[in-house]
């Protein structure tokens, strides 16, 4: 009977850490998005090409805060989801906000990765083919997505992940047993 | 007999004097004549100064050499097309503006629009020439035009050579600095090379003289913005000093001066394709559930953990549960037996 208890009490404390960890990230992303003010950046000239244009090849401009620099924000607005991104990736910086695994967005093959905290990316399973998401760089350009592939990759299928195919940026994200990600793609429809 | 002598040295004087007139006159025929007709649509624009520079001379073959100073700077004519002759055309009138290099000849346009050149020379040698128009303002509005090069003489639609050329450069009455907002970007064209610069200085030419100079690196993207800029005034920029092994070409976009620096003699195209490299295996001593499927070799590493330590949970809370009924049934019945 004790053995038992213990298992349960190791059970609650892993359900009281989870819970515990999912209102840190959330409170730490809220607490970037409010330092990314992004509509301080200059008004733009009726002239002016965005740099990205002329460039596409340039490295996506950072916002530094709190020491991690970030490319923009990642707005799902079917599933109310606001996000600020990271530039790189590793497993600190997942605990903040999810972040750049591969690409750009100027050459149309970014990849976003992200924890599947309830306040990141953790409703990201409710998502439809035909749900919009929207990316905003630091610099205010503003790039719009549609969904058009719900799928699977194991956590081994990384070739498979990085793979160009007829979308212009992904998310994933851990399922349930954290074996598999949930890969979203997403096809340019606008700027 | 001395009749003979004398009248074969007037015959041969004759035929000298004759043959040098036919020279001079064959060497008239072959004088080269600029004429810069300037309009805004059907308006001419007079009081224009237009500065010509030889920049190079070219062979029979076509092929391009240039000329001091402009040998000294790090630019590749081997390429003619418009778009790269036109930014090769932008590029020098900013070392022009910059270094003050004298132009070969200069005009103003007269009241038709017109300037012709030779004007303060005696004429004007074969090659390939930069023209540099000057701001004018015709009846209140301010008219501007862009660096263009011409070949004289120019080659005819039959493919002889035409040596009265006319030139038509486009005016424009947009102020090139717009609401007084100018940027550069830096464009490296080297395929990712590990050799580049740490970083790269950039005058802002205003009115022939350096107003600003920037440093651009890594940290300011390679990029600059200026405002509040004068918006009467002519802007150029220009790089300081081109890095070893790399040629410079800058053309003008919308309000952008881009600086692209061409590796003369490329690296092997890097194996990274994009711009961040893939992370470096980010599974962490907690990642339980992918410790069995770790890389090897160059196999990319695995995607990183994204989830939350939860699938624990229900074996956890089942096996306890599991247990503790055991134990309380066992517990049960023991107590049942000892009240027996």
């Amino acid at each position: 009977m004790a053995a038992g208890l213990c298992l349960i009490i190791a059970a609650l404390s892993l359900i009281a850490y989870n819970r515990y960890d999912e209102s840190r990230a959330q409170k730490a992303s809220e607490n970037i998005l409010a330092q990314l003010d992004m509509s301080v950046t200059e008004s733009k000239d009726e002239n002016e090409i965005p740099d990205y244009i002329l460039n596409p090849h340039m490295e996506m401009p950072t916002r530094t805060v709190d020491g991690n620099e970030y490319i923009g924000i990642l707005k799902i607005k079917s599933i109310g989801l606001t996000l600020p991104v990271i530039s790189q990736c590793d497993n600190s910086k997942l605990k903040i906000a999810p972040c750049r695994y591969s690409g750009s967005a100027y050459l149309n093959n970014m990849i976003i990765a992200g924890h599947d905290y309830v306040s990141h990316l953790g409703h990201m399973f409710d998502l439809e083919a035909g749900d919009k998401i929207t990316f905003t760089d630091t610099d205010n350009n503003v790039f719009n997505y549609e969904v058009t592939e719900i799928g699977y990759l194991y956590s081994n299928q990384t070739e498979e992940m990085l793979a160009e195919g007829s979308w212009d940026l992904t998310l994933f994200t851990c399922t349930y047993s954290g074996r598999q990600r949930l890969t979203i793609r997403a096809r340019l429809i606008g700027q | 007999m001395k009749k003979l002598k004398k009248l074969t040295v007037v015959l041969l004087c004759c035929m000298l004097l004759v043959g040098q007139m036919l020279v001079i006159t064959a060497s008239a025929a072959r004088k080269i004549n600029l004429t810069v007709d300037y309009k805004y649509e059907d308006l001419p624009l007079s009081q224009a100064q237009f500065d010509i520079y030889k920049i190079a001379t070219v062979n029979g073959n076509g092929e391009i050499k240039p000329i001091s100073p402009f040998s000294y700077y790090a630019l590749d004519f081997s390429k003619t097309d418009n778009e790269t002759m036109h930014s090769l055309a932008l590029t020098m009138a900013s070392y022009i503006a910059r270094d003050g290099i004298k132009p070969y000849d200069s005009a103003v346009t007269d009241a038709d629009g017109k300037a012709a050149f030779p004007n303060n020379r005696t004429g004007i040698t074969g090659g390939l020439y930069l023209v540099i128009g000057h701001d004018t303002t015709v009846n209140g509005v301010k008219y501007t035009t862009e660096p263009f090069i011409a070949q004289l003489p120019a080659k005819g639609a039959d493919g002889a050579a035409d040596y009265d050329v006319t030139a038509r450069p486009k005016a424009s009455d947009t102020d090139q600095a717009g609401r007084g907002k100018l940027k550069v970007l830096k464009v490296w064209d080297d395929n990712g090379s590990t050799n580049r610069p740490d970083e790269i200085t950039v005058d802002l030419i205003k009115d022939g003289k350096v107003a600003d100079s920037v440093i651009l690196n890594n940290e300011n993207f390679w990029r600059h913005t200026w405002n509040n800029l004068d918006k009467e005034s002519r802007y150029y920029v220009a790089e300081r000093g081109a890095p070893d092994g790399y040629t410079v070409l800058t053309s003008f976009e919308g309000i952008t001066f881009i600086i692209t620096n061409t590796k003369e003699t490329p690296d092997e195209p890097t194996t990274v394709p994009d711009e961040t490299d893939t992370p470096e295996d980010t599974t962490s001593s907690d990642d339980t559930t992918d410790s069995e499927e770790a890389t090897t070799g160059d196999k990319k590493p695995n995607l990183p953990q994204t989830g939350m330590l939860r699938w624990p949970v229900p074996y956890l809370a089942c096996a306890g549960l599991v247990l503790f009924m055991a134990g309380w049934v066992r517990h049960r019945k023991s107590e049942i037996e000892n009240e027996e």
